[in-house]
């Protein structure tokens, strides 16, 4: 056989093993999302789903109104504290932190990135649930909080890193201290990266269960009162998987659909919000 | 010091090695067309008159090769100077070789006539003359600038000999109203001769320029 | 040619430069002229840029480098511990070699020095108008003052920086190549801006291009790297005595392009 004619083959051959590998990575996870699009679907459409709490067994109906809300306010409160503080902590290591000091907190930072999340579900139990003597959505907020910051930390890191340097210099060369450089070109300039890594901090936090089991503890009525215990998204998913109950089981599967909806367009939109940045 | 534009050297070289050329063939000019009046040898005056076409077009040559050397290359500092001396040189050559074409017409005329007295001091001066010639071509060729400078400070003896035969040739018009017209030719011829010898103060000058780049008025 | 208005700006005496350990300039010395152009010419890596970031303490920016020497702006002393960094830079300018602008509004752009400085908003809408009728960019850009400055071309990103540089009233301006990544006719603007803002302002220019500051300079500086790898003022005076009799035999290999 002819060189060209066994390297255009062996060419077939590699690119198919490619593709093959490809599509067995990719097979779970769109096997996973059919899954529970199919099986969630037949919730998420029930009337109630969206607007009503969970009804007391025997009674028709019902929805997760209660954990949608229970959510966003603890996913909520959780990102006012973390996306700030994260962010100081990222422009710091940034623009002050290339010695001994910010080699420490990175390495803490990256710790803390693969400690179970339980472990933090256990320090908003210690710090606060046992201080108030309450499972409050605030302990929640603040395990999550805690569990994002390594995450907001590392992505603003990263964004002002790649800000070039010779922006750096435009503002110094003019007269201006560093700390203005940094604040009014550098964290501009970096913003894209900043707002994509606290969104997908945010994500991520949205879709924890072991954090909140003892913190947040879940809540069947509609409530807003952060020092109280509220419900959750993926508390829902988790009670209700275990219970021998149709129509509970059937709101889990809506709400487990709901969330990796969630999840999924807030990637999706911050990867949009990337694009259009660099444009 | 290693050189990085050794064409742009091998130009330069070929440039000065044509000024040189063209130095010799107003020398052999000035020499035969001196040698045409004194041995009244008119054949040589005619070659001598011919040979003047090669000069001039050497002189073009030269002068256009010189200008696309300056629109190529970009020559600063001592090439820039060293084109710019080549131009003025090669121009004050092809002026000499005209005043030599000069002496061989007036040898023409005066061979036809009987001789108005013997040559003496003419000769002298030519000599002079040739010889400043030879040697300012000695000092382009070496770059050498004093010497230059010596050669400019010996037209002082030229123009001596030039004054000498102008008043000898005076007194004869005045002697003798027949002898004008051959006197007449015979100081034109001198002052040809001695034109060519301040053109070689001009060389002088242009060898002094390629050194210092400065413009200096030498004698 | 003695010129009436003589006198020195700049005065770099006998500074010395370290990246850490390695010595990257040795015995500079260098008297820039007021209101006169003033270039920086020799091979790459003789300390010419490393030279001019001395000027208005970019070095400090760099860890682990150190000067001696004076370097005296009007007399103070710019190396002192106490001299004023941030004024220092306001009064010495400079501009890149590649061209950075802020990815704001060209009009951000200008005003962010005069940001800086806390000028009223009207006195920075002048200023930044004045500034960018200096750089000739005004006609080009005063319809669309507040669309991103990266839109620009490269020439026009260049004068916007030069714009910016000027809209803090500097002294000196630094120019650091400002024309190597340019295209000949945006290239032949910046010089022509040059002549026109020499009237005003101390220009001091890094160039590797000799035709360029030939063309452009007043006086030039010819520096190359020594033995140690540091580098060296070679010579200095008059554009038309370096270019045209150098004293140095060195400066003369290297501007008729004879450098090994």
């Amino acid at each position: 056989m002819s060189r060209p004619l066994v390297r255009a083959l062996v060419d077939r051959l590699v690119g198919g093993l490619v593709v093959l590998c490809v599509s067995v990575a990719a097979i779970p996870v769109l096997v996973l999302f059919l899954f529970v699009l199919i099986n969630g679907l037949p919730g998420v459409l029930t009337p109630g789903f969206f607007t009503d709490p969970p009804y007391p067994q025997g009674v028709p109906g019902g929805g997760v109104a209660n954990a949608i809300i229970g959510t966003l306010e603890i996913v909520g409160i959780g990102s006012l504290l973390a996306v700030p503080v994260g962010a100081l902590i990222g422009i710091f290591l940034s623009e002050y932190g290339r010695n001994q000091v910010g080699n420490t907190v990175r390495f803490i930072s990256d710790v803390f990135t693969g400690l179970p999340s339980i472990a933090f579900g256990i320090f908003g139990y210690t710090v606060v649930v046992l201080t108030t003597h309450h499972f409050s959505a605030l302990s929640a907020s603040i395990a999550l909080a805690v569990l994002m910051l390594p995450v907001i930390l590392r992505a603003t890191e990263t964004a002002l890193v790649l800000v070039p340097n010779s922006l750096r210099e435009a503002g110094l060369a003019l007269g201006a201290p560093r700390w203005r450089v940094t604040l009014e070109i550098v964290v501009p300039a970096a913003l894209g990266g900043i707002v994509t890594g606290a969104l997908l901090a945010m994500a991520r936090a949205a879709g924890e269960t072991a954090p909140l089991l003892f913190t947040a503890f879940g809540n069947d009525i509609i409530q807003t009162n952060p020092l109280q215990p509220m419900g959750a998204l993926s508390l829902t998913i988790f009670r209700n998987a275990l219970v021998p109950y149709p129509n509970l089981q059937q709101q889990a599967w809506g709400a487990a659909l709901l969330l990796v909806a969630l999840v999924a367009a807030t990637n999706i939109l911050a990867r949009i919000y990337v694009r259009r940045i660099q444009r | 010091m290693a050189t990085t534009r050794t064409l742009f050297d091998h130009e330069l070289a070929e440039l000065k090695s044509g000024v040189v050329r063209m130095g010799s063939m107003v020398e052999q000019a000035i020499a035969e067309s001196m040698s045409a009046l004194v041995d009244r040898n008119n054949a040589l005056a005619r070659e001598v008159i011919a040979r003047d076409q090669e000069v001039n077009e050497l002189h073009r040559q030269l002068r256009e090769r010189a200008f696309m050397i300056m629109a190529t290359q970009q020559p600063v500092a001592r090439d820039l100077r060293l084109i710019v001396s080549f131009q003025h040189m090669v121009l004050e050559l092809e002026r000499m070789g005209d005043h030599a074409v000069g002496i061989a017409r007036a040898a023409l005329r005066l061979n036809d006539m009987p001789q108005l007295k013997p040559y003496i001091d003419l000769p002298k001066m030519a000599e002079l003359t040739e010889s400043q010639v030879h040697d300012i071509l000695g000092a382009v060729i070496e770059a050498d600038q004093d010497r230059a400078r010596a050669i400019a400070e010996r037209d002082d003896e030229v123009d001596a000999l030039y004054h000498k035969i102008w008043d000898e040739l005076v007194s004869f018009m005045v002697q003798d109203p027949a002898n004008v017209q051959r006197a007449a030719i015979l100081l034109f011829l001198a002052k040809d001769l001695e034109r060519i010898a301040d053109r070689v103060t001009n060389i002088a000058e242009d060898v002094v320029f390629l050194h210092t780049g400065r413009i200096v008025e030498l004698s | 040619m003695r010129d009436v208005d003589a006198e020195t700006k700049l005065d770099a005496r006998h500074v010395n430069f370290w990246y850490g350990d390695f010595q990257a300039l040795h015995d500079a010395s260098l008297a820039v002229q007021a209101r006169k152009i003033t270039a920086l010419i020799g091979p790459s890596g003789c300390g010419k840029t490393t030279f001019l970031r001395i000027f208005n303490r970019m070095h400090d920016l760099v860890p682990g480098t150190k000067a001696s020497g004076e370097v005296l702006l009007d007399g103070h002393n710019v190396l002192s511990p106490d001299t004023d960094v941030i004024n220092l830079r306001r009064q010495v300018g400079m501009l890149f070699q590649r061209a950075n602008p802020f990815p704001k509004s060209i009009y951000d752009n200008v005003a962010y020095g005069p940001h800086i400085l806390g000028w009223s908003k009207q006195q920075t809408s002048q200023i930044v108008e004045e500034s960018l009728k200096d750089t000739g960019l005004w006609d080009e850009v005063k319809d669309r003052l507040r669309r991103s400055a990266l839109n620009l071309s490269g020439g026009q990103q260049q004068r916007l920086c030069l714009a910016r540089a000027l809209a803090v009233k500097p002294e000196v301006i630094l120019m650091d190549e400002p024309a190597s990544a340019l295209d000949p006719i945006a290239t032949l603007r910046i010089e022509e801006l040059m002549q026109e803002l020499k009237k005003r302002y101390t220009i001091v220019i890094v160039t590797h291009n000799m035709q360029q500051a030939s063309r452009v300079s007043d006086f030039t500086a010819f520096m190359l790297m020594n033995p140690t790898r540091a580098g060296e003022v070679i010579e200095f005076g008059p554009t038309d005595d370096i270019f045209n009799r150098p004293k140095d035999g060195r400066t003369e290999d290297y501007i008729t392009g004879r450098f090994g």
